[in-house]
C-alpha cells in the first residue's frame, strides 16, 4: 500500500464514488466503430506448421508404398551378383532365395553356422567388385543397396557369416569395401552450408492483470518481425537415414514498428534488431525417393541473445529505447542464454560428386522469453522459415570405434 | 481490494458470462452500469470533457473486444477501470513529463501535514476541475499514484519513465493542488 498524504486521501475518496453521465450518442458511436473493426488475422507461423506436420505425415506413412515391390524383389534377387567373398572349396552351396520368399523363411531353410569357414576360404576381391562399389554416383544410395544385399548373402553363404573376427592382415587393407554387416555400422560425414530467411512471431503477454491491455496493445503493434540467418552444420548419418547434426547459427532479427498517432502530422518509426547466436543439436531421419532424399529434423537449439538495438513503445504511446548496451537504456531485454525447440522438413537433391543442395522449411519456438526475467511483459517468440544451401560429404563413409 | 465492486457478484456473473457471448443486450447493460463511474476515471486523465470521452470510447471498444482476458481474478469495475487508465495514457506524450513550474523545482514530499478544513468543503466536481488544470505530466502521476493506487515502479513501467521523475511529478502535483486550493479560497474570501 502506498503513503498516501491527506491530500490523496481527499481526492481519493471523494471522487471514488463520483459519477458523471457521458452523452448520450457514446454508445451508438461505440457499436458503429466496433462493427467496423477487421476480423482477427490468422497467426502466420499457423500456414508453416500445418504444412510442415502433412509433409511429416506423408512421409511418415508413404515409406513402403513408395518403394515398389518389384523392385524390392529384383534388387533381392540381383544382390548376390555383388556379393564379394565366396567359398573357396567344398561345402555345399546353397541355391538363390527364390523370389517372394522372406527373409525370416530363408533364415529357416539355412541357418546360420558361425565360424564354421577357415579365414583361407575367403579370396580377395577382384578390381572389378571394387570398381563396383567405388564407382558410384550417389554411394549413399548403392550402399543401402549392398547392405540389403549382403544380409540375402548371410542367409545365401551361411558358412562365411561372421568372418570378420578372423580377418587375416592382407584382407584388413579392404576392410573399407566389406559388406556393411561384416563390420560395425558404416557412418557417413557431412557439412551443411545454409541461409534462411525467416518470420518471426512474437507473442507478448502481461506478468500482471496491469498490463494487460499494453500487451494487447504491443501485440498489434509489433505483430511480424523478418530474420535473416547463417548456420553451419556438421553432421554424422547412417546409411539408414538417422542422422546426428550440430554446429552453429548466426541470427538476426529486424523489426520495423509504425505507430500512427491519430491527428498527428506524421508517423513515428522504430527499426529494431535482435542478434543470437545458436548452437543446434539435432536429429534427422531421411530415406531417398529417385533422387529425392526427405526426411524431418527434430532437435534443440541453445541459444544466447545478445545485442539488442532500438525502442518500443510505451503505454503513453511515446518511444522507449531498450538498447543492451546504452547505459541508461530500459533493460527491457538483457543477454540471456535458452533454449529453442525445432521441427523441419529436410529435403535434398545431388547436384554434384557428393553435394546436395537442401532445402528445410522449419518451425522453432524458443522455451524462455527473450525479455528481461524483471520486465513487467513476456515476450516469446516462434520462428518459421526456410533453410537453403548445400550438403557436402566428406570422404567416403566410415566406422566409429 | 483496490477498487470497489458496487455490483453484486450475481449480476457481476451475469453480464460477464453475456458479453462472452458478445450479447449486444449485455454489452449494453454493462455499458450503462459502468459508464458513468468510468467517465470520471478518464475525465481525470483527459484535459476536457471531449478527450474523456474520446478515450472512453476507445476504452469501451477495447473492453468488448478483448472480453475473454477478463479472467476474474479482481472485481470487473477494477478490470474496466485498468483499461481506461491505460487507454488514457496512450495519448500522452511523453515530454509532459519533462514540463517544470516556475517554482517548485525545489518542493520537498510531505505527506504526513493536515490539511486545513476547507479542504474537504470542495465538491467533487471542483476537484475534478483542479486535476485536469494541472499539467499533463502532474496530473497523470497524481492520479496513478494517489488515486489509482498504482506504486512508482509501475508507474515508470507503464510511462517508460524513471521511478526518479515519477517522485517528482507526485511531488510537484501535490504542491500545485495545494497551492491553486488555497488561491482560490483567497479569491473567495
Amino acid at each position: 500500500m502506498n503513503p498516501k498524504s491527506p491530500l490523496d486521501e481527499l481526492f481519493r475518496r471523494k471522487l471514488s464514488h463520483y459519477e458523471v453521465t457521458p452523452s448520450d450518442d457514446l454508445w451508438d458511436n461505440i457499436q458503429l466503430a466496433r462493427a467496423k473493426k477487421p476480423s482477427p488475422r490468422i497467426p502466420f507461423w499457423a500456414p508453416w506448421l500445418f504444412t510442415s506436420l502433412c509433409l511429416a505425415t506423408l512421409i511418415y506413412f508413404s515409406h513402403d508404398y513408395l518403394i515398389p515391390e518389384q523392385a524390392k524383389s529384383t534388387s533381392l534377387e540381383e544382390k548376390p551378383l555383388q556379393v564379394h567373398f565366396t567359398p573357396k572349396t567344398g561345402g555345399e552351396i546353397p541355391t538363390p532365395l527364390p523370389s517372394g520368399k522372406t527373409r525370416a523363411q530363408s533364415k529357416k531353410v539355412a541357418p546360420i553356422f558361425k565360424n564354421s569357414l577357415p579365414p583361407q576360404a575367403a579370396i580377395i576381391p577382384t578390381n572389378d567388385d571394387i570398381d563396383q562399389v567405388t564407382n558410384t554416383a550417389n554411394i549413399t544410395d548403392q550402399m543401402e543397396q549392398t547392405e540389403q544385399a549382403s544380409e540375402s548373402t548371410f542367409t545365401s553363404f551361411p558358412n562365411i557369416a561372421t568372418l570378420d573376427a578372423t580377418l587375416p592382415h592382407e584382407l584388413s587393407m579392404y576392410s573399407e569395401l566389406l559388406p556393411v554387416p561384416f563390420k560395425k555400422k558404416l557412418w557417413f560425414a557431412k557439412i551443411d552450408f545454409l541461409l534462411s530467411q525467416d518470420f518471426v512471431h512474437s507473442s507478448l503477454t502481461s506478468k500482471t492483470p496491469l498490463f494487460d491491455v499494453y500487451s494487447t496493445l504491443r501485440n498489434n503493434q509489433e505483430d511480424l518481425k523478418v530474420s535473416n540467418s547463417f548456420a553451419v552444420r556438421m553432421g554424422i548419418s547412417t546409411l539408414k537415414g538417422w542422422g546426428l547434426r550440430s554446429g552453429i547459427q548466426y541470427s538476426r532479427m529486424s523489426q520495423t514498428l509504425t505507430l500512427i498517432i491519430p491527428d498527428a502530422p506524421h508517423q513515428t518509426t522504430s527499426k529494431n534488431t535482435f542478434e543470437t547466436i545458436d548452437i543446434p543439436l539435432i536429429l534427422t531421419k531421411e530415406q531417398s525417393f529417385g533422387k529425392l532424399r526427405a526426411g524431418f529434423s527434430l532437435g534443440t537449439y541453445l541459444n544466447m541473445a545478445f545485442n539488442q538495438k532500438g525502442s518500443f513503445y510505451s503505454p503513453g504511446g511515446s518511444l522507449i529505447e531498450f538498447t543492451s548496451s546504452k547505459p541508461g537504456s530500459y533493460p527491457a531485454f538483457k543477454n540471456r542464454l535458452g533454449a529453442s525447440l525445432y521441427s523441419g522438413i529436410s529435403l535434398s537433391i545431388p547436384i554434384g560428386n557428393s553435394l546436395e543442395f537442401i532445402a528445410e522449411p522449419y518451425v522453432r519456438s524458443r522455451i524462455p522469453a527473450i525479455s528481461a526475467e524483471d520486465y513487467v511483459l513476456e515476450q516469446k517468440i516462434w520462428y518459421g522459415g526456410l533453410f537453403i544451401g548445400f550438403r557436402k560429404q566428406i570422404g567416403k563413409g566410415f566406422y566409429l570405434p | 481490494m483496490r477498487y470497489l465492486n458496487i455490483a453484486s457478484p450475481v449480476e457481476d456473473n451475469e453480464l460477464i458470462q453475456g458479453c462472452l457471448r458478445q450479447d449486444r443486450k449485455y454489452q449494453e447493460a454493462v455499458f450503462r452500469h459502468y459508464a458513468g463511474k468510468l467517465m470520471v476515471v478518464s475525465l481525470r486523465y483527459a484535459r476536457h470533457r471531449m478527450e474523456a470521452e474520446d478515450i472512453l470510447q476507445d476504452a469501451f471498444i477495447r473492453i468488448f473486444d478483448h472480453f475473454d482476458q477478463f479472467q476474474g481474478k479482481g472485481s470487473l469495475e477494477g478490470w474496466m477501470r485498468r483499461i481506461v487508465v491505460n487507454t488514457a495514457l496512450k495519448n500522452i506524450d511523453k515530454k509532459s513529463f519533462s514540463n517544470e513550474i516556475i517554482g517548485l523545482e525545489t518542493a520537498a514530499e510531505d505527506t504526513s501535514g493536515a490539511l486545513p478544513s476547507v479542504f474537504s468543503q470542495l465538491h467533487e466536481e471542483e476537484l475534478l476541475q483542479l486535476i485536469q488544470q494541472l499539467p499533463d505530466g502532474y496530473r497523470i502521476v497524481f492520479n496513478m499514484y494517489a488515486i489509482e493506487g498504482y506504486s512508482h515502479a509501475e508507474i515508470s513501467a507503464l510511462l517508460g519513465i524513471q521511478e526518479s521523475t515519477s517522485r517528482s511529478q507526485l511531488v510537484k502535483a501535490r504542491k500545485m493542488l495545494q497551492s491553486q486550493i488555497l488561491e482560490s479560497q483567497k479569491v473567495a474570501v
